[in-house]
């Protein structure tokens, strides 16, 4: 019979898992490094509240909208960064991109979600009379980033807001820590999406 | 004074990645869940980095408390929404003498570690798969040595209940 110990030791995944990416641990590295410092520590849940609270009334009245992830909050909006290509495969699925007469042909799996997302916050959009929605990513939501569109340059990157794909560039760089959306977004559409973003 | 910032954080990250990696994965179900705990975890020593001691050894205990919390934090929501679940058992105890049995035989344990709360799965897992004493846990967690024996002590009686 086996003591709890030895079942332990059987069971544990570092005596059998293959060693970890040193590439994904580089990104993940430099993801840490990128982090902007907080104006003060937040302590404790009461603390964020009110850190969030404070930078949301300064927020407003400067006219831009900014929420930190320092809490729970459930997520309004639905989010997702999916892979995408200009052709149909199969695996795909097709889907008509908002505002523009053409199709792309989604991946299955998500590359990053809601979860993944540290803040949001309104930007002028390109062209300059438009309006954006910048996002920073958490450092997991970065290092997922930087591995998808590693394998991806040349190719679209599907960004969907409520299952509706509102934007798909084409991957020139590889991306991690920041993206801006850009969309036929009125005023009321970009507070909803910042505001409903947030969340786990 | 932000590049020394950068420079103190990369020493940090350097230092103590491997080993919170090694203690998430024991914590939580895959290799990308544990990577993502490590990441909050130095995210939030980068971004309350005047709380980060100056000292080594305060520097781990510093990381592997944030760690813990965060993942209490996330287990808390998971059990609330899986309270109904039905753990998997299988009869280990006894010992897996094939492949298929030893695979049930591993998920039957994680399965049971995941009942454990996190401050005491860290403690069991610390202790029996890192070989960590009890007073380098204690002063690791900031517990008295009894605290972290009274932990040890009914985290096995929660195993060999489950597993047995």
């Amino acid at each position: 019979m086996k003591s709890i110990p030895e079942l332990l030791r059987d069971a544990d995944p570092l005596g059998y898992e293959p060693p970890r990416s040193q590439t994904d641990r580089i990104r993940r590295r430099q993801a840490i490094l990128e982090t902007r410092p907080s104006a003060a520590p937040i302590r404790s849940r009461r603390s964020a509240l009110v850190a969030i609270a404070a930078v949301a009334v300064g927020a407003a009245a400067t006219g831009t909208r900014y929420w930190t992830r320092a809490t729970d909050l459930v997520a309004a909006v639905r989010f997702e960064v999916r892979l995408a290509e200009t052709t149909p495969g199969p695996g795909l699925r097709e889907a008509e991109i908002s505002g523009a007469d053409r199709k792309i042909y989604l991946h299955e799996e998500t590359v990053v979600s809601n979860a993944d997302i540290a803040e949001a916050r309104i930007v002028t959009g390109n062209p300059p009379d438009s309006i954006g929605i910048a996002l920073t990513f958490t450092p997991g939501g970065s290092a997922k980033m930087a591995g998808a569109t590693h394998d991806h340059l040349g190719r679209p990157m599907a960004i969907l807001i409520d299952g509706r794909v509102v934007m798909a560039p084409t991957v020139r760089a590889v991306t991690s820590t920041q993206a801006v959306i850009t969309g036929t977004f009125t005023k009321a559409e970009a507070d909803r999406i910042v505001g409903g973003i947030i969340g786990r | 004074m932000s590049g020394q910032r950068e420079e103190r954080l990369a020493a940090l990250f350097d230092a103590h990645e491997e080993r919170l990696y090694r203690l998430a994965r024991r914590l939580t179900g895959s290799p990308d869940e544990a990577d993502d705990l490590v990441q909050e975890t130095f995210l939030k020593a980068a971004q309350s980095f005047v709380s980060v001691p100056s000292e080594r050894s305060g520097e781990e205990a510093w990381l592997v408390r944030v760690l813990i919390n965060i993942r209490r934090d996330q287990w808390r929501r998971v059990r609330v929404r899986t309270r109904s679940a039905a753990l998997l058992r299988a009869p280990v105890a006894a010992g897996a003498s094939d492949p298929e049995s030893a695979l049930i035989a591993k998920r039957a344990v994680w399965s049971a570690l995941d009942r454990l709360p996190p401050r005491r799965r860290a403690i069991v897992v610390m202790h029996e798969l890192d070989g960590r004493g009890v007073d380098a846990i204690a002063s690791l967690l900031g517990l008295a040595a009894m605290t972290v024996r009274w932990h040890l002590s009914m985290a096995r009686r929660d195993l060999r209940r489950l597993l047995t």
